[in-house]
C-alpha cells in the first residue's frame, strides 16, 4: 500500500531522514516510534507531501507520491493531530464536514454521515454545534478522529494523536481505535513516542534514530529480539513485562526435561532422579509421545512398593502448548495447583517442561536484570 | 442658550456637513480596508517585506496631516480627493498591522492541520486564517476609524467638506458656538464610529473565543450577537442610503463651473456672491468650493482645474505668483498681472473690483493711545516694546513683514505667527500688541482696533480681480459682464460692512451674500 523506497530528506544540508526504506501493507496499523528528533513525524508528513523527500521516493499503491496532486492525496487521507488540529472557530459539525463540504457533497448527505461518525466514535450528537473549546481533550480527539473517518479514506495518518491526554481516556481512545481498526481495517500510520502504545496498537512497529529506520517487525519480535543495543535500551529490558502476552511457554521452558519409559525399574528411575535433582520424571514411549508424570513421592510410597512404574505413573495431568502464553500458565498453574507440567505439540510429542522453578526463574529476570 | 440658537438655525447646514463628513470617512476607510487587509496578509506571507512595509506605514503616520495635506495639493489638487487619501493613508498603519498580527498570531500548528487535510491554500486564507485573525483586524478598524473621524475634519482645509468647516470657519471668524458645531459632532460621530465598529467586532469574534472571555452562556452571547448585528445592518444601510443619495444628487447634466475662494470671511462672502450672482442671472449651474485655503493652494487649484474661477487680489498675483517686487502703481500692477496671467497660465483678469483690500498694521484702541500711534512711521519708534502677530503668509511675503520692517525700520520684541482670526484674540489678552489685518477686515471694526496709517505708501495695491480659466471663459462667456457689474458694486465700505455682518454679527456669509445681491441690480 504504502512504500518507501530509499527515502532521504535533508534540511540545508542536515540529514533528517537516511535512506529508509520500508512497505505498509494495505490494512496494518503501523507505529512509527523514536526519540523527539529522530525523523518519524518527518517520515509522516513525507506520506502526505506536507514535507517532500529530497532523494528516494514514496508510492502509494505502486504510483509514486510525487506525481499525484497534492490536494487530491491530501484528501484521500485521514490525518489526525493534536487537538491545535481542530478548527476553533468552527463547531464540531462544521470541523468534521469541512473537506466534505468543500468537495461539495450535499448538506443532507453529510449531517447523515456526521452523525454516524459521531455515533462511531462515541460523542454524543448534541455536541455538533458546540465549539472545540467546549469538549475535553478525549472528546476533541474522538472529534479528530472523526473527521479523519469522514471521506471514509483508505489512509490514515495520525501524528501523536494522544499524547496530550491523560491516561485514562488514552486509554480508552487507544482501545476505541483498535475496534475501529478491527471493524474498517484501514491502513494507518501512527506516530508516537510512547513504547506501550505502540505495543498495544500496533501490527508492526518502525523504530527510528537519527534519522535511520533501526528495525521495523512485528512488536513480539521487536521485544524478544531487539536489533540493537539501541533498540534494546529504547524498548527497555523489562518492557516485554508490560505485554505478558508476548512471553511465550516455549521462551520460559525446560527444553529437554529429564524423561523414563514406563517399562524402565524403579530403582534406575529413582536414581535418575537423584542424579538429576528433580522430582518427577515425564514417561514417554518409543515415539516420544508423554504418557504421563512419575513423581518421586509415587516411588516411595508404601502402597505402592509392589506395583511397577506403569502403574503408579500420574495419568491424569494438564499439559500446554509451546505457545500459551505466561498468562495462561500462570492462571493454569494457579488453578490446578501443578509444580511441573509439560509442554507438548499438537501431536502429544513432549517438546519441553514447565516447572514452578523455571516459571520463578523467568518471572525473577525483570528484577534481577535491572540490579545489574 | 445662544448656541442652542446657533444649532437650531444652522442644522441644515450642520447636517448636510455631519452626512459629508461620514460619507467621507467611510469612503476612506473602505478603501483603506481594501487596501491595508491584502497589503496585511501579503506581508505575513512574505515575512521578508514586513518591516518595510510596516516601516513605511509607520513614518507616513508620523508626517503630520497638515505637511502631508499641503504635500498632496500639488499632486492630487483640492478637494475632497487629497482629504480621502491622506486620511486612507493615516488608516492603513493600524489595518496592516493588526492583519498581520492577527494572521501572524494564529498556531502554526492549525495551519500545517488544515494543509494535512486538504485545503488549498485560497482556502486556508479565506475558511481558517482570515475568519481567525478577523477580530484582530476588526480592531485595527476600529482604531482606524475612530481617528479617522477626527482627522477628516482636516480635509475642511484644503475644501475637502465635512465637519472640519464649521471648525475652521469657526475659528477664522472667532464664533466659538460654530466651532463647537463641527466639534461636538465630530466627537459623538467617532463615539458612534467606536461603538458600531466594537459591535462587528464583537460579531466577528468566533463564539468559540467569547465563551472563553466571557463566562457567558453560548444562548446568551447569541442573543447578544443578533442585537449587534441589527446595529451592524442598521449601519450600514444608512450609509448605503446617504452615497446613494449623493449619487442621485450628482446625475444632472446642466453645465457646472466651479468657484473657489480662499480660507477667510470676506474670500467666503466673494465665493458665494460671484456663485449666487451667476447662478441667478445665467442658467450655468455654480458649485462652490470655499475656504480652499492660502493663496498658492487656491491659485494651484485654478491651474490644474478644480475650480473655474475665484477673486484674487492684484498685489497677491503680481509679487507672490508672478513673481515682482512689490510696487504701489495701481494700473502697473493691474496690466502686469493682466497680460502674464493670460500669458504663463491662460488665465483671464476680468475688472478690477471697486475695494481694495490691501495689508494694513493694526492695534488696540489702548495701545494707539498709550503709544500715541496713528502712522506705521509712530509705530517704528516704539516697535522694540512691543510683540507683533501676523499671519505665516504676511511673515514670509516680501511685501508683507520683511519688506516693510526694512522700510520703516521696525524692530519688534517678538514675532509669533499665527494663521487666522486668533490673531484677534492674541490683542485682546495682550499676548501680542500689533497685528497684520486686511483693510476690508470685519474684525477690526469687531474689535475696536486702530488701522496704521501706511504714510510711505509701502503696502501694493491689492484691488480684487476675478481670475477666470480661459477655457471658462470662453464656454461661458455670460458671466464676464456679471462679475464686471458686480465689482463696481463692491467698494471698501461695502466690503467693510459685510465682512463685519458675518465676523461681529455672526451672520452666515452665504446669507449675507445673498441679502447683498437682492440690493443691487446686475441686469445688463
Amino acid at each position: 500500500m504504502i512504500e518507501f523506497k530509499n527515502v532521504s530528506k535533508s534540511y540545508k544540508n542536515v540529514s533528517i531522514i537516511k535512506d529508509v526504506s520500508f512497505k505498509i501493507e494495505e490494512g496494518d496499523l503501523v507505529c512509527l516510534i523514536g526519540e523527539s528528533g529522530c525523523g518519524k513525524t518527518t517520515t509522516l508528513k513525507m506520506i502526505n507531501k506536507l514535507l517532500s523527500p529530497t532523494t528516494g521516493e514514496i508510492l502509494i499503491n505502486k504510483k509514486n507520491i510525487k506525481n499525484i496532486n497534492d490536494i487530491k492525496l491530501r484528501r484521500k487521507m485521514g490525518y489526525v493531530i493534536q487537538q491545535t488540529g481542530l478548527f476553533s472557530h468552527m463547531t464540531i459539525k462544521e470541523n468534521i464536514e469541512i473537506i466534505a463540504k468543500l468537495e461539495k457533497i450535499s448538506e443532507e448527505k453529510r449531517t447523515k454521515r456526521v452523525k454516524e461518525l459521531m455515533q462511531m466514535v462515541g460523542l454524543e450528537e448534541k455536541l455538533l454545534e458546540r465549539f472545540p473549546s467546549e469538549l475535553s481533550g478525549g472528546q476533541l480527539q474522538r472529534v479528530g478522529i472523526a473527521r479523519a473517518f469522514m471521506t471514509n479514506p483508505k489512509i490514515i495518518l495520525m501524528d501523536e494523536p494522544f499524547s496530550a491526554l491523560d491516561p485514562m481516556s488514552r486509554a480508552t481512545l487507544q482501545d476505541e481505535l483498535l475496534k475501529l481498526q478491527r471493524k474498517f481495517h484501514k491502513t494507518i500510520v501512527f506516530v508516537t513516542h510512547d513504547m506501550d502504545e505502540a505495543i498495544k496498537l500496533a501490527d508492526k512497529i518502525a523504530i527510528m534514530d537519527q534519522g535511520k529506520l533501526i528495525q521495523y517487525d512485528t512488536p513480539e519480535n521487536i521485544l524478544k529480539h531487539p536489533a540493537n543495543e539501541f533498540v534494546k535500551k529504547f524498548v527497555g529490558n523489562k518492557r516485554i513485562w508490560n505485554s505478558p502476552e508476548f512471553i511465550k511457554v516455549k521462551d520460559i521452558m525446560i527444553t529437554r526435561p529429564i524423561t523414563c519409559k514406563e517399562d524402565d525399574t524403579k530403582f534406575y528411575c529413582i536414581n535418575k532422579m537423584r542424579m538429576t535433582k528433580v522430582d518427577s520424571l515425564m514417561v514417554i514411549n518409543e515415539e516420544k509421545e508423554l504418557i504421563g508424570i512419575l513423581y518421586a513421592e509415587s516411588l516411595t510410597l508404601k502402597k505402592y512398593k509392589k506395583k511397577t512404574i506403569k502403574d503408579i505413573i500420574e495419568k491424569d495431568f494438564v499439559s500446554v502448548k509451546e505457545n500459551d502464553t505466561i498468562v495462561d500458565l500462570t492462571k493454569l498453574i494457579k488453578n490446578t495447583r501443578s509444580a511441573t507440567i509439560p509442554v507438548v505439540d499438537r501431536k502429544n510429542h513432549l517438546t519441553g517442561l514447565i516447572t514452578r522453578s523455571s516459571l520463578i526463574t523467568a518471572l525473577s529476570q525483570q528484577f534481577i536484570e535491572e540490579d545489574e | 442658550m445662544e448656541f442652542l440658537n446657533y444649532i437650531i438655525e444652522n442644522k441644515d447646514q450642520i447636517i448636510s456637513l455631519c452626512i459629508e463628513h461620514i460619507e467621507l470617512t467611510a469612503l476612506a476607510l473602505i478603501i483603506a480596508i481594501v487596501i491595508g487587509v491584502p497589503i496585511g496578509i501579503l506581508i505575513s506571507y512574505k515575512k521578508k517585506l514586513n518591516k518595510p512595509v510596516l516601516g513605511i506605514a509607520s513614518i507616513t503616520q508620523a508626517i503630520p496631516s497638515m505637511a502631508l495635506l499641503g504635500f498632496m495639493i500639488p499632486f492630487l489638487g483640492i478637494g475632497t480627493i487629497p482629504a480621502i487619501v491622506v486620511v486612507v493613508l493615516y488608516s492603513l498603519l493600524p489595518i496592516i498591522k493588526n492583519t498581520y498580527t492577527g494572521i501572524i498570531s494564529i498556531p502554526p500548528a492549525t495551519i500545517e492541520a488544515a494543509k494535512g487535510i486538504g485545503l488549498t491554500k485560497g482556502q486556508i486564507l479565506t475558511k481558517i486564517q482570515i475568519p481567525q485573525a478577523l477580530p484582530i483586524i476588526m480592531a485595527g478598524v476600529r482604531i482606524s476609524s475612530v481617528s479617522a473621524v477626527g482627522l477628516m475634519t482636516m480635509a475642511a482645509f484644503i475644501g475637502g467638506g465635512g465637519l472640519g468647516y464649521l471648525i475652521f470657519s469657526g475659528i477664522r471668524t472667532v464664533n466659538n458656538y460654530q466651532i463647537l458645531a463641527g466639534a461636538i459632532p465630530a466627537c459623538a460621530l467617532a463615539l458612534l464610529v467606536d461603538y458600531f465598529f466594537a459591535a462587528i467586532e464583537k460579531l466577528v469574534t468566533p463564539i468559540s473565543l467569547s465563551l472563553q472571555n466571557q463566562n457567558k452562556s453560548q444562548e446568551a452571547i447569541k442573543k447578544e450577537r443578533h442585537k449587534n448585528k441589527i446595529i451592524v445592518v442598521i449601519t450600514i444601510v444608512i450609509i448605503m442610503i446617504l452615497f446613494l443619495s449623493e449619487i442621485d444628487f450628482s446625475n444632472q447634466n446642466k453645465p457646472t463651473i466651479k468657484v473657489g475662494s480662499k480660507d477667510f470671511t470676506e474670500q467666503e462672502i466673494l465665493c458665494y456672491m460671484t456663485s449666487h450672482a451667476i447662478e441667478d442671472n445665467t442658467d450655468i449651474e455654480v458649485e462652490e468650493e470655499c475656504n480652499l485655503g492660502g493663496a498658492q493652494v487656491v491659485f494651484s487649484a485654478l491651474i490644474n482645474d478644480n475650480i473655474d474661477l475665484y477673486i484674487d487680489y492684484a498685489g497677491t498675483d503680481y509679487t507672490d505668483i508672478l513673481n515682482h517686487k512689490p510696487i504701489s502703481d495701481v494700473n502697473q500692477v493691474y496690466n502686469t498681472v493682466k497680460n502674464e496671467m493670460k500669458n504663463q497660465y491662460n488665465i483671464e483678469v476680468l475688472n478690477q473690483m471697486a475695494f481694495n483690500n490691501t495689508y494694513a498694521l493694526a492695534v488696540t484702541k489702548e495701545i494707539a493711545d498709550r503709544y500715541n500711534l496713528q502712522t506705521i512711521t509712530d509705530l517704528a519708534k516704539v516697535s522694540k516694546d512691543l510683540i507683533i502677530a501676523p499671519t505665516l503668509e504676511f511673515i514670509n511675503r516680501e511685501d508683507g513683514l520683511p519688506g516693510l520692517k526694512k522700510e520703516y525700520g521696525l524692530e519688534f520684541k517678538d514675532t509669533i505667527g499665527i494663521d487666522g482670526s486668533p490673531r484677534y484674540t492674541a490683542l485682546q489678552n495682550n499676548n501680542a500688541q500689533v497685528i497684520d489685518a486686511f483693510t476690508t477686515d470685519g474684525l477690526l471694526r469687531k474689535f475696536n482696533l486702530v488701522v496704521l496709517e501706511d504714510d510711505k505708501n509701502f503696502f501694493p495695491p491689492y484691488n480684487a480681480i476675478p481670475l477666470v480659466r480661459e477655457d471658462t471663459l470662453e464656454q461661458y462667456p455670460e458671466i464676464e459682464p456679471i462679475l464686471n457689474q458686480l465689482g463696481t458694486y463692491l467698494t471698501d465700505t461695502v466690503m467693510q460692512d459685510l465682512n463685519y455682518q458675518v465676523d461681529e454679527l455672526g451672520k452666515n456669509p452665504e446669507k449675507v451674500a445673498e441679502d447683498f445681491l437682492k440690493t443691487i441690480d446686475l441686469s445688463i
